[in-house]
């Protein structure tokens, strides 16, 4: 009994101590997550996700091709190895810096915020100020945007146009950006607000979701307005056994939103 | 005896002007490696032209008359506008187009002035699927 605890002691510290080794989870080079720096001295990750379900505390599975506008995100810097061989990163020394080049990324509440449509260059910048290394990164304004369910977690959402609920049900949702029918990075500030805030009311807004809930039957427009968007983005909720409503569930929209 | 003396300080002194005269001089620089952004850009001898926020990076050499490398410094007289800053690999200088508009970019070796150009930093077109 006491060697087994022992040996569960020593696991866990190897695992603890694994987990705390500087660049122990830095991603390789050929991740996809990686975007090799244009002079090749190490790599990009962008922290938020991969155009869906914006997450603060895990990487994109994949460095996107084009970020909103008026969306904030972040960028992380690794260096190459070259200890180890080119395929590995290494934490980016102290001291280094992340700079946005010209007009295009400026500082949001927390990283960066894409503020003017363009092709934009993140630089990361050493202690006396040298450049180690850049990324290029295209800012689109969105041309719409996809309202989806919260609970979803791939990086292909449908789009919703309706939505079923019962009385005191609680339901989420999120919102992504679209440029000519391709997702856009970054996390987009959205207003939300309800056709009948006595039949549907919105809770709260926190990190990109925005949560509701059904206070007796009837049906409201749930509108969502943000991305540089004249109109807003709008998804019919049906509380209780209205119209042809039948159980409660989501439809997507068959206007080929989220493909 | 003196004049022994004098002729070997007039000798001396002529021999030191030679050395001096006869010393590597700067010759040239040579601008290598240029890599251009996807919009486009160039850092040449007698221009430097370069997108509003984009970077291009060339490798920057100045030599004396003795084939030698010299030491390099260059520099954006308007960093509001083309920032130039060293780049971690040896010899590496990147131009940075902060804002459109037309500055001035000294380079020089072992510390002197060997020329000047002139630098603008051009805006960007509209993003090819907004046209």
């Amino acid at each position: 009994m006491r060697r087994f605890q022992l040996s569960v002691f020593c696991m866990g510290f190897f695992a603890l101590a694994a987990a705390c080794t500087p660049g122990a989870n830095n991603p390789p080079t050929s991740s996809p997550s990686v975007k090799k720096g244009e002079l090749g001295n190490g790599g990009f990750t962008f922290r938020c996700d991969d155009s869906v379900a914006c997450d603060k505390y895990s990487n994109a599975k994949t460095f996107p091709d084009a970020i909103a506008l008026g969306s904030t995100f972040e960028i992380e810097f690794f260096l190459r190895d070259d200890w180890n061989g080119y395929g590995y990163l290494r934490d980016a020394e102290r001291g280094t810096t992340i700079e946005p080049v010209g007009k295009y990324i400026g500082r949001g509440t927390s990283g960066f915020a894409a503020v003017d449509e363009g092709t934009a260059t993140l630089s990361a910048r050493d202690q006396k100020g040298w450049l180690v290394d850049y990324v290029i990164v295209p800012v689109r304004k969105p041309d719409s945007l996809i309202i989806y369910d919260s609970e979803y977690t791939g990086d292909n959402p449908t789009r919703l146009a309706r939505v079923t609920m019962d009385v005191d049900d609680h339901k989420g949702f999120r919102v992504v950006g679209q440029r000519s029918g391709q997702p856009l990075a970054g996390l987009i500030t959205i207003e939300w607000s309800s056709s009948d805030s006595n039949v549907v009311a919105v809770e709260g807004y926190s990190r990109g979701k925005v949560s509701i809930v059904a206070l007796k039957n009837g049906t409201a427009t749930l509108s969502a307005k943000g991305g540089g968007l004249a109109e807003p983005q709008t998804v019919d909720v049906v509380v209780g056994d209205v119209g042809s409503g039948g159980d409660a569930g989501s439809d997507a929209a068959q206007d080929a939103g989220g493909q | 005896m003196k004049l022994l003396n004098v002729k070997n300080l007039v000798i001396g002194v002529v021999a030191a002007l030679v050395a001096i005269a006869c010393g590597p001089d700067y010759s040239r620089t040579e601008i290598s490696g240029t890599k251009s952004s996807p919009l486009g850009g160039e850092v040449k001898s007698n221009h430097v032209a370069v997108p509003e926020g984009m970077i291009v990076k060339a490798h920057v050499v100045p030599y004396n008359d003795d084939n030698e490398q010299m030491q390099a410094h260059v520099w954006s007289h308007d960093p509001d506008i083309l920032e130039v800053i060293a780049v971690v690999n040896d010899r590496d200088y990147a131009f940075i187009g902060k804002k459109p508009g037309s500055t001035t970019v000294e380079f020089q070796a072992d510390g002197e002035t060997v020329f000047v150009v002139t630098a603008e930093v051009t805006t960007q077109p509209p993003p090819e699927d907004a046209k």
